[in-house]
């Protein structure tokens, strides 16, 4: 007699639990640095439209507050540390998993590249190039050597921007696709890709128009050396010291009267969502 | 052609979008802040300093003597300013075509959303920097938060300086020193050397000083000629004198530099007083 209310109460909670089962998927991300930052940028129209080819030996990345979330507020996940990458590593590197998300869209996305801490965990490159980056407050350093004819020129330059990458989107089946989306019991992989050419683009703030091609170039970088201790090696000292040539850069409206601060305006370009995909930028809290 | 169209096309999504926000918010009467119709008075006035030395990117001590800008409009916007935006270049067939088969990606964060028209100031005119504030035609605009801003430049010059700017998008006139040598120059910017930079011919994502605005009140556009000198540099130009200055001549890299300063937004700073 006593059992049935308990035995009922039993049976409805069941009952409920399996009504109310969520939906769930994985969400991983990853990175690639591409044929760019893996094996270099041709000269030629494809890539320095003045005829220096260029390799990197190093391409240092720090990856923060990767976050899955939606448009009303909802965060479906954060990472739970920051990721040290050098994409010069061959290959898609695996960042973090993030297991049971809702299986749903999620249409906000982001991640910071900022300076690296030292709790960072490696995904790859050498833990001691960490050290240089968290001593030195780096949240990028690209090193690497440029040529034309019989002419070499190493860089070796670190930046200290933070940048957030947000509501990042790509084209997914041919459809412009905000964030991600989980399907139950499937993997999401995004792609946090990084571009070694925009280092060296000549216009801060792409053309509105076709008729204003944005182009590759070297040569102002090469003359910075030229200019200061001709002793092979670009420095960042030395790019603050040479000048915009107006006559080939453009900073679009924005401030860069030298060649330090046009490259430190677009190491923020370089971070992208999924290979062509595009993310809207800000400075990092 | 293209141009033209483009210009047309981009007013006309900012009207259209004024227009589809007055009509939304026109029938709320629930007493909300937000969406109604609101008067803005328009001023625009040179900084404080515009008549005091400053000191250029490229390390020359300039003092300018005159400066004016010719404006086609000004509109408003909830989006957050410009900050970087990068395109690609444009790829050959065949990188293309890689692109598509293995992945290769050369896309580009976008970071400047205007958001939604808040405001405008439709007018074409034209302003003295060196005379104070000037009153330009009223605008209009419906309440909201206002954070950016784009200055239109005519394609025909109108309003008070329309004689001296003559086909000019802006015009300057000063003496710029370095070392031992000393330039006076005049210089002007037109259009079409600022749709080198903008297409479409506008200084588009400006900071306007964030506000949530409730009520009528008056838009301030300052304008900052010492920043359209941060990068010309002086060394090529003849010395001049004050009696008859030298004119930079377009297509040589000061010229160049002073257009790209026009361009420059942070040129322009928009504030709202209620």
């Amino acid at each position: 007699m006593t059992k049935q209310p308990f035995q009922l109460a039993l049976l409805t909670l069941l009952a409920l639990s399996g009504c109310s089962e969520e939906e769930v998927g994985k969400a991983t991300f990853t990175t690639w640095g591409e044929a760019y930052i893996e094996e270099g940028i041709p000269a030629s129209d494809e890539g320095f439209v003045d005829g220096w080819s260029l390799k990197y030996d190093k391409f240092l990345v720090n990856f923060h507050q990767i976050q899955v979330g939606a448009g009303n507020g909802e965060v479906a996940a954060t990472a739970p540390k920051s990721y040290f990458v050098d994409n010069v590593e061959p290959g898609r590197k695996q960042l973090v998993t993030f297991d049971e998300i809702t299986a749903q869209a999620w249409d906000r996305v982001g991640y910071q590249i900022k300076p690296a801490i030292s709790s960072a965990e490696v995904v790859a490159g050498s833990p001691s190039d960490l050290d240089m980056m968290v001593e030195a407050g780096y949240s990028l350093y690209i090193a690497g050597s440029a040529s034309k004819d019989d002419v070499t020129k190493t860089f070796a330059l670190g930046f200290t921007t933070g940048t957030q990458y947000q509501e990042c989107h790509s084209e997914q089946n041919g459809k412009d696709t905000a964030g991600i989306v989980v399907t139950d019991g499937a993997e999401d992989t995004s792609e946090l890709t990084t571009h070694g050419d925009h280092f060296f683009y000549d216009r801060l703030q792409g053309s509105a128009g076709s008729n204003i091609e944005t182009a590759l170039r070297f040569d102002t970088i090469a003359a910075a050396d030229d200019n200061g201790d001709a002793d092979g090696e670009i420095t960042l000292e030395e790019l603050e010291k040479q000048p915009l040539d107006v006559r080939l850069y453009d900073p679009s409206g924005l401030p860069a009267a030298n060649m330090k601060d046009f490259m430190t305006g677009l190491a923020r370009t370089v971070g992208h969502f999924r290979g062509e995909g595009e993310c809207t930028i800000s400075e990092a809290e | 052609m293209t141009r033209s169209l483009n210009r047309v096309g981009r007013q006309l999504v900012s009207v259209l979008g004024m227009a589809l926000c007055c009509v939304a918010c026109s029938g709320d009467e629930k007493g909300t802040t937000t969406g109604k119709r609101i008067t803005l008075h328009t001023v625009v006035q040179g900084d404080a300093a515009v008549a005091e030395p400053f000191v250029t990117g490229t390390r020359w001590n300039v003092t300018l003597s005159s400066a004016a800008l010719a404006i086609g409009g000004l509109y408003y916007f909830d989006g957050t300013p410009a900050f970087v935006r990068l395109d690609p270049p444009r790829r050959p067939l065949l990188r293309r075509l890689e692109r598509l088969l293995i992945g290769v990606a050369y896309a580009h964060p976008q970071h400047y959303v205007a958001g939604n028209a808040l405001g405008q100031m439709t007018s074409s005119t034209s302003a003295d920097l060196f005379a104070g504030p000037s009153e330009l035609p009223d605008g209009e605009g419906v309440t909201g938060t206002y954070r950016s801003a784009r200055l239109l430049l005519p394609e025909r010059n109108a309003g008070p300086l329309a004689d001296e700017l003559e086909s000019h998008v802006a015009v300057a006139a000063g003496v710029a020193t370095r070392d031992d040598k000393t330039v006076y120059f005049r210089v002007h910017a037109d259009r079409a050397d600022i749709m080198k930079t903008s297409p479409t011919g506008e200084i588009d994502g400006s900071v306007f000083d964030e506000v949530a605005v409730e009520a009528d009140g008056t838009v301030t556009l300052t304008v900052k000629p010492s920043t359209w000198f941060n990068l010309v540099d002086f060394g090529e130009v003849e010395p001049g004198t004050s009696e008859a200055p030298t004119a930079l001549v377009p297509g040589e890299a000061a010229s160049i530099g002073f257009a790209l300063g026009v361009a420059q937004l942070s040129a322009y700073h928009y504030a709202y007083e209620p």
